[in-house]
């Protein structure tokens, strides 16, 4: 019979355990085991064995090394009275260096609660491991895309025929001009199923889970409610939606969302059941039709793979319906991956950065965290040739060396609690308010759990304490007394760690600088790059029907400095809708824009060959298109004009090729586009263009205009000019961003250079002095100073600078189209300021040595 | 006489001092933790024992010793404990209190409960 307690649970005893204490200890909890075991089952008897094992635990049973008696708490006493005198001696050197790490802690931390904020979306709702977002995979000659839109019917099927679908709920987007007594808005109307509120745990503030069980019922945000009603209370009130085409219904409030908080990443303004959609829309529904977002809750227990199979009929269902779209396959998305993938979803309806955003500024709050790192490390070196007789006493006094580390080690602690202290607040009160500013959302300084807290500071802590604290204890503690009171010890400057410590300061500096300047300069480039046509003087209406596009036209023609206006069914920046076009088995998807014949004229579209529209031309001569430039690359035309595409069963004759455009920004790459001719009934926008300088003063009449044209209806105006205002603010916000990194990492390595400089100076004194007396000049004297750390700084610039670059191109390349080609100016730029704070520093400090008086340095001692 | 604070005796410890006493020779942990439980009816953990009675013999109310070995529990010796003169006096003294704040009670409290 092998019958034993378990054998950890006895190591850990022997382990912890007093041996004096030992012996009764283990044959008491032994003796019970074998009666247990006996008496209850082997089973039984070793869990209470590791139950007993662990009570045993305490503090009066525990082994006690000679580190824990008393003695070596009044020596800790005194190493942290010697360490906070020391710290204050030099406190130049240690504000340099406590602020330099909590420069990094802070941004530490203000990067680590982003990525944990990200890495936290939607944790919120309770059924997340059994909520999938269904998604598309559709293949092109782009390669595989994903889909958020999915099949119309297919939420309802999934549901009714697969006994392992708990609950699907589908979300519908729409637009609807929203009127509560007399303010009238366009909002973002959603048709949801009405069971969202048991699949999701969004809090209402008021009202009932099942609220949208009732057809002329909604659920508005808590900032709707704010904007229409203030503080009079929502529920019951009636409100009309007036939907594209003329059709307007109404609804009573059933219930109000709570504020959406920060880790949410999907929300509703307005939420009607999806039994609306079938009244609003003419159209069958048919298995072409499509939703917004369709979330699959799973019975607990089963996985969505039993799906994969009997998803099949549906991507059949779906492809004879259409002859756009062919869906290659269907994929459930788990809900927490959602919003991290939503970056490469498209029509994805959760927000999620770009991982490559998440990586950059981890990378860069690494980078600072290695920066301050080095500078303590090496400061802390260098300042021990001052330190290296107190040492020495020490040893001479019996302290091994161990003691000596310890003194070093509680320094640097002390150090980094100063830093983390500073660091915190730092980042409570400057980074993350900083960080929100550019951000669209609020985020808050908190952590996704208590725990992982603790973790983080903990391990922040440890880590900055053993990789900044260690090497110079380590190294320090080696030191012989003999040697050092013999004078024979080097140190510092001499030391090719300390110099490739500075080094690595500097190559990062350097990369940063030169990186910084690379992202803003091709920022600026951006700012002035062009469009593919000129957005200024442009602006437009958003219209509901015929009468008010005949009145618009009325009015522009009245108003004398309206140089032309137009109308369109779709606008180039407010609604771009990409259709499928074919010609001789050759497919692209491109946007197609239906206008009145004067649209690309009035945008101000270069035509590059063959014509516009003729201005008389109309609906009649529906089957001419305007295309453009991507759209010929894209087919492979040699010759584009009067070539001929089809799109839904029509075909086109190509009159003219304008010049391509960007939408939105130059995140992607131009989309293919073609413009055809449609009826006035069909037009939705009215775009005037006028003189820049006097725009605003025509949008303001039109505004007055408009309220004696369409009372009903909220204007609802765009300038062109404004269209990639988004991608410039999220620019504008990353060249900050690495503005402020980068003056970050300069301020470390320049303070760096400044704390080892001024040790070394200080060392070398005597030297200088001998010098001085012999005859040397400032120059040389400045000269010899500088030379070493002239090397250091050009080895840094040659291998920071390339990374620098090579880091940024990657980069650029992966978050825009067609980012600048890199110049030597960022160079330059930033060997420049390098050089220039570098020699500030360097000089400052070295302009005191050539002041002193040699009699002095000389004498004292 | 004068019951100073430190050799106040808590609750558990006069229980365990009792049990020490009544099992007279064949006192240890594992002896003791038995005896309560069979005669209080509270399962006590075996570390909780070695605690209290560590303490008991710090106070002086019990003295141990290491028994011989024997074929049990691996070979391992048993710390025995006794009752010290003074753990005697601290429980007479304990009980006796007990009896004279007993007997100060009324027997009118007792009609009272009726």
């Amino acid at each position: 019979m092998n019958l034993i307690p378990p054998k950890w649970a006895d190591r850990f005893l022997r382990w912890y355990c007093h041996p004096d204490l030992l012996e009764e200890i283990q044959g008491d909890t032994e003796e019970l085991f074998y009666r247990r075991a006996a008496e209850e089952g082997e089973k039984k008897a070793k869990r209470k064995y590791i139950w007993d094992v662990i009570r045993f635990f305490r503090w009066s049973n525990l082994k006690k090394s000679n580190k824990l008696k008393i003695n070596s708490l009044i020596m800790f006493n005194s190493y942290l009275k010697i360490g906070f005198r020391n710290l204050s001696k030099n406190w130049v050197i240690s504000i340099i260096n406590i602020f330099g790490l909590a420069l990094a802690v802070g941004s530490a931390i203000t990067v680590f609660i982003f990525v944990d904020l990200q890495h936290n979306m939607d944790s919120f709702h309770s059924k997340k491991d059994r909520i999938y977002a269904l998604i598309n995979h559709v293949t092109d000659e782009n390669g595989t895309e994903f889909w958020a839109t999915n099949p119309f019917l297919l939420g309802p099927d999934l549901k009714d025929n697969h006994t392992i679908v708990e609950n699907v709920v589908r979300a519908k987007f729409d637009y609807g001009n929203m009127r509560y007594e007399n303010k009238v808005f366009r909002e973002t109307i959603t048709y949801v199923d009405s069971s969202i509120f048991n699949m999701f745990d969004f809090q209402l503030a008021s009202g009932a889970r099942n609220a949208l069980s009732e057809k002329q019922n909604m659920v508005i945000s808590s900032l709707i409610a704010e904007k229409y009603f203030g503080e009079e209370d929502p529920i019951g009130q009636v409100i009309s939606i007036k939907f594209n085409g003329n059709r307007t219904q109404s609804y009573a409030i059933a219930g109000v969302l709570e504020k959406y908080s920060a880790n949410t990443s999907f929300r509703f303004d307005v939420l009607v059941p999806v039994s609306n959609i079938r009244e609003l829309r003419d159209e069958n529904v048919s298995w072409d039709w499509l939703t917004s977002a369709t979330f699959v809750q799973l019975n607990e227990g089963h996985s969505p793979s039993e799906l994969d199979a009997q998803m099949d009929k549906y991507i059949t269902l779906h492809n004879e319906a259409t002859s756009d779209w062919k869906i290659e396959k269907f994929e459930f998305v788990p809900l927490d991956q959602f919003a991290l993938r939503s970056y490469e979803i498209r029509r994805s309806i959760a927000m999620g950065g770009h991982p490559a955003g998440r990586l950059t500024i981890g990378i860069i709050s690494f980078i600072l965290l290695a920066l301050a790192c080095f500078n303590y490390m090496n400061i802390a070196v260098a300042s021990a040739a001052k330190r290296l007789k107190e040492i020495a006493l020490r040893k001479v006094m019996g302290g091994n060396r161990t003691h000596i580390v310890h003194q070093f080690m509680t320094e640097n602690v002390i150090l980094c609690a100063f830093s983390m202290a500073l660091g915190t607040l730092l980042s409570y009160y400057l980074f993350v308010p900083g960080f929100n500013m550019m951000l669209p959302f609020a985020m808050p300084f908190t952590f996704s759990s208590f725990r992982l807290g603790v973790l983080f500071f903990g391990g922040l802590l440890v880590v900055i304490g053993l990789a900044s604290g260690s090497y110079p204890a380590f190294y320090i503690s080696k030191f012989q007394p003999v040697s050092i009171f013999k004078g024979n010890q080097k140190l510092g400057g001499k030391n090719l760690f300390s110099k490739v410590l500075l080094s690595m300061q500097l190559i990062l500096a350097f990369m940063t600088v030169v990186a910084c300047f690379v992202f803003s300069e091709n920022g600026r480039h951006f700012n002035a790059k062009d469009w593919g046509y000129n957005p200024n003087g442009l602006f437009t209406v958003v219209i509901q029907n015929e009468h008010q596009y005949n009145e618009l036209s009325k009015l522009a023609q009245q108003i004398p400095a309206v140089e032309m206006f137009t109308a369109s069914n779709a606008h180039i920046n407010s609604y771009d809708p990409l259709t499928t076009v074919e010609n001789l088995g050759v497919e692209i998807k491109s946007n197609h824009y239906r206008c009145a014949p004067n649209y690309p004229q009035t945008m101000n579209l270069r035509l590059m060959e063959g014509k516009y529209f003729d201005e008389r031309q109309n609906a009649e001569a529906s089957n001419l298109a305007i295309i453009d430039d991507v759209f010929v690359k894209k087919m492979g035309w040699l010759e584009p004009l009067n070539q001929t595409f089809t799109h839904d069963s029509s075909t086109f004759t190509v009159i003219g090729v304008v010049e391509s455009f960007y939408l939105y920004g130059f995140h992607s790459e131009k989309t293919p586009a073609f413009f055809t001719l449609t009826d006035p009934k069909d037009f939705l926008y009215f775009t005037f263009k006028v003189p820049e300088d006097q725009m605003f003063d025509i949008d303001d009449q039109v505004r007055e205009a408009w309220f004696d044209i369409a009372p009903n209806d909220p204007f609802n105006r765009k300038f062109q000019m404004f269209a990639f205002d988004g991608f410039y603010q999220s620019n504008d916000a990353n060249i900050a961003l690495m503005g402020v990194v980068s003056f970050f990492a300069i301020i470390l390595g320049c303070m760096g250079l400044f704390g080892l400089l001024s040790f070394n100076l200080q060392r070398r004194m005597k030297e200088f002095g001998v010098r001085k007396v012999l005859g040397a000049e400032r120059g040389t004297l400045i000269k010899l100073a500088n030379k070493e750390y002239l090397w250091v700084m050009v080895v840094s610039f040659f291998l920071g600078a390339p990374l620098g670059y090579l880091l940024m191109d990657k980069l650029l390349n992966l978050m825009y189209q067609d980012p600048l080609q890199i110049t030597a100016i960022p160079f330059i730029l930033s060997i420049a300021l390098m050089a220039i704070t570098v020699g500030l520093t360097v000089t400052g400090q070295i302009l005191n040595v050539t002041k002193v008086n040699p009699a002095e340095i000389l004498r004292s001692e | 006489m004068g019951n100073t604070k430190g050799n106040h005796l808590g609750e558990f410890e006069e229980l365990t001092l009792l049990t020490v006493g009544a099992l007279f020779d064949e006192a240890y942990g594992v002896a003791v933790m038995d005896e309560i439980a069979s005669r209080t009816g509270r399962s006590v953990n075996i570390s909780a024992v070695h605690e209290v009675l560590k303490r008991l013999e710090k106070k002086g109310f019990v003295q141990s010793r290491m028994g011989g070995a024997t074929n049990e529990r691996g070979g391992r010796r048993k710390r025995y404990f006794t009752l010290t003169f003074e753990g005697k006096t601290a429980l007479d003294q304990s009980i006796g209190l007990r009896n004279e704040l007993y007997n100060a009670i009324p027997k009118l409290t007792f009609n009272f409960s009726q």
